[in-house]
């Protein structure tokens, strides 16, 4: 995927952030139209209250977190995409951050900034096991009592189930993991 | 009675099975005698693991499953995904079918909102609205019926297109349509918006302000009832919204009655998108001439070795998507929706994320809901137009 | 005794299953619960355009305890599973069920850890409705063989029978 050009409030959001965390903010990447930055997995709760709260960047709107489990890298198995929105400027900016594989990853949360973090957090640990320290209220939301492992990450089996019909009524298919 | 007993807090559930949650919400409520404590909502009654299935699936197979989460607005979920893939692509589409989906997506907008006046009337106590409003759903089902095939589950935009063309008959149906809604939408504002208890069950009731809309990323009618102009179609102008002249209507008080009178005036913005993009609509090819991604015409795949060779990997193989991730938003009934495609370079989405809008409006219950009457809990909820489908994905 | 012993058992009970039957397949009360997409097309189904009163059942229960007809509109989760059957048991007999749309039958499109491949795992299923989901005329079409079902049934059937419901 190509590079393309920053606009110039992307470059002023950029500025500001590099100013403030310096060496946290790992580098960015622009395709079509969307600008992701990547930043340091123990920076993510400054940088949010940042992002809402700095003049230069007043991100109102935290349209979305959610995690890609990388389970080829280790070091940087799980990633974490907030999704931020500048309502006034129009501006979407994706902050990237990645965890390591641990029996328990886990990230500060940052639901004391934005409130809406609350399910989306939630959701991600619930499909992911990641824990977000410092969430009022971390318990699973979607999946059933008692399931065990993480659905959204890449070792979980997607139990597949052959189908039944007449002619293996009597000789069931093996459910197929 | 003594003060003794009136300050005992009662827990009450609602749902799974209830009438009025619209499908299968459950919440949980503490009750002080009438008033409400707080109300917690437990998901995953339809939990569908859309997300994790996608992921071994070939691209163009997702779309199907992408109609199956916000079940009514089919055609929206379509238009979200397809577009990110032909982003992530660099995969440009014909100025039909831009306004073909933008048509389709505008009445798409009008089968959801007639579904919510309808239930939300009907838990509201207007028995009539609901049997109105799916009278006129099937006015929208027709069209989805003429282009694609099935009433529901359209599946009708493709990677790079449509799935076939525009039936001849289309300008016919869409005029019907504009015909008959708009006085149809004036019946029903006739029957709510001066009705006595219409307005006595909505106004002031959950009560949501600006700061807290945005706080709780709320999107869609819920925050442009409290005031705030975000438009993914206005903002970010997608298959071809810029071309169409509409406004967007805000609320000011936030309360249930403002989001009753904001979605009514989408629907009537929606038939005047509706009638530029009947009007103005381009002729030419219903797909991109893309081959490896686009499948063939189909009576060249009859009669031509090369179109039956390309038909015949495309659909066992799939298309490639080059190696990135892109996160496309558009602006469905419920609010903005969006996915968050990655791609390995393969044939599958390494990862498919949806941001459902319904799942993060429900977040605003609670704080809607707090110190009101456990009657004001059901048109909360019917007023958040929720779909389980997409809550739980 | 009289008359009852000139007359053959069979006779009569089956004039009695008949009146019974009748009555039991003109008044069925459905239980309206819907789950996912096809509950929406079931909501079509008694809507004005096709207008499900015509087969005398326009009144949708929310109640289990006032319904003997469950149509399980949609597809099943395994956290929606226990719900469904325990919804089931808490209906009177004599009950019938319909598995509305292809999920709730077999799955549907949706073969993974979090649906119930098939409704009629927890619960006997009397009528299946393919389709995804199917129209509401599909819906009626059912509805009219779930009724030819239940005038070949004879009351003797169901006093013999122990109360419904397999458990697994």
């Amino acid at each position: 995927m190509g590079q393309s050009e920053l606009l110039q409030i992307e470059k002023d959001v950029l500025a500001a952030l590099t100013e403030r965390f310096g060496e946290k903010i790992l580098g960015h990447d622009k395709f079509a139209d969307q600008l992701s930055i990547f930043v340091a997995a123990d920076t993510i709760f400054d940088l949010a209250r940042f992002m809402k709260e700095d003049e230069r960047t007043q991100f109102d709107l935290l349209s979305d977190i959610c995690g890609v489990d990388w389970i080829n890298c280790p070091k940087q198995r799980f990633e974490l995409v907030y999704n931020f929105y500048n309502i006034p400027k129009k501006l979407r900016i994706l902050v990237k951050t990645t965890i390591a594989d641990s029996d328990a990853p886990s990230i500060q949360s940052v639901q004391p900034v934005y409130s809406g973090a609350d399910w989306l957090e939630r959701e991600v640990y619930d499909m992911l096991g990641i824990e977000f320290d410092g969430h009022p209220d971390l318990r699973r939301i979607i999946t059933p009592e008692g399931l065990e492992g993480w659905p959204h990450r890449k070792d979980f089996p997607l139990t597949y189930e052959a189908p039944q019909f007449s002619h293996n009524k009597d000789n069931p298919p093996e459910i197929i993991k | 009675m003594t003060t003794a007993t009136s300050s005992k807090t009662m827990t009450i559930n609602l749902g799974p099975q209830h009438p009025a949650t619209h499908g299968v919400l459950r919440v949980m409520l503490d009750l002080d005698g009438e008033t409400v404590l707080k109300a917690t909502p437990y998901l995953g009654y339809l939990h569908t693991g859309i997300e994790k299935t996608a992921e071994d699936k070939l691209w163009y197979k997702v779309i199907p499953m992408t109609d199956r989460m916000d079940y009514l607005a089919p055609m929206s979920n379509n238009l979200g995904y397809v577009l990110a893939v032909e982003k992530m692509l660099g995969l440009e589409v014909p100025e039909k079918v831009k306004w073909a989906r933008a048509l389709l997506a505008e009445i798409t907008r009008l089968n959801s909102h007639l579904v919510w006046i309808g239930t939300h009337a009907l838990d509201v106590g207007a028995m009539s609205m609901v049997l109105y409003a799916f009278r006129e759903r099937e006015l929208v089902l027709e069209v989805y019926e003429a282009v694609a095939g099935a009433r529901m589950m359209s599946t009708y935009f493709r990677v790079g297109g449509l799935a076939k063309d525009l039936p001849a008959d289309f300008d016919q149906r869409i005029q019907k349509i504009l015909d008959i809604l708009p006085e149809r939408i004036d019946l029903y504002e006739n029957l709510l918006t001066n009705n006595r208890i219409w307005i006595d069950r909505l106004t002031n009731v959950g009560v949501l302000s600006k700061e807290q809309a945005l706080d709780l990323s709320l999107t869609g009618p819920l925050l442009r009832s409290t005031g705030v102009k975000y438009d993914v179609r206005k903002d970010h102008p997608y298959s071809g919204y810029e071309n169409f002249d509409f406004e967007v209507p805000v609320g000011t008080k936030g309360d249930c009655f403002d989001r009753y009178l904001v979605r009514i005036a989408e629907m009537r913005q929606s038939l005047r998108i509706i009638k530029q993009a009947l009007d103005g609509m381009p002729e030419g090819p219903y797909k991109a001439d893309a081959p490896g991604i686009v499948l063939p015409d189909k009576q060249k795949v009859l009669t031509e070795m090369e179109a039956m060779i390309f038909h015949f990997k495309l659909i066992t193989e799939g298309f490639k998507v080059p190696a990135g991730s892109y996160y496309q938003a558009i602006e469905s009934p419920k609010g903005e929706i969006g996915y968050y495609m990655v791609s390995d370079g393969g044939t599958k989405p390494y990862r498919m994320r949806v941001r459902p809008p319904s799942y993060i409006n429900l977040q605003a219950l609670n704080p809607m809901v707090v110190g009101g009457l456990i009657a004001d809990v059901i048109t909360c909820i019917g007023s958040i137009d929720i779909v389980l489908g997409e809550v739980d994905r | 005794m009289g008359l009852e012993e000139k007359i053959p058992d069979g006779v009569i009970l089956s004039t009695v299953d008949f009146f019974v039957n009748w009555s039991r397949k003109s008044s069925m009360w459905p239980f309206g619960f819907g789950l996912a997409c096809c509950a929406i097309e079931m909501i079509s189904a008694f809507s004005p355009h096709f207008d499900l009163s015509r087969f005398g059942m326009e009144v949708m229960r929310p109640s289990p305890r006032q319904a003997d007809l469950m149509i399980v509109a949609g597809r099943v989760s395994n956290k929606m599973a226990p719900v469904v059957k325990r919804l089931y048991d808490q209906m009177p007999n004599p009950k019938w069920v319909i598995s509305m749309g292809a999920c709730a039958s077999c799955g549907g499109i949706f073969n993974n850890y979090a649906i119930l491949q098939g409704v009629d795992r927890i619960i006997p299923v009397d009528i299946y409705i393919p389709g995804c989901p199917p129209r509401p005329e599909q819906l009626i079409d059912g509805i009219m063989k779930l009724h030819a079902k239940v005038m070949k049934e004879s009351i003797r059937d169901s006093r013999d029978k122990k109360p419904q419901g397999i458990s697994k």
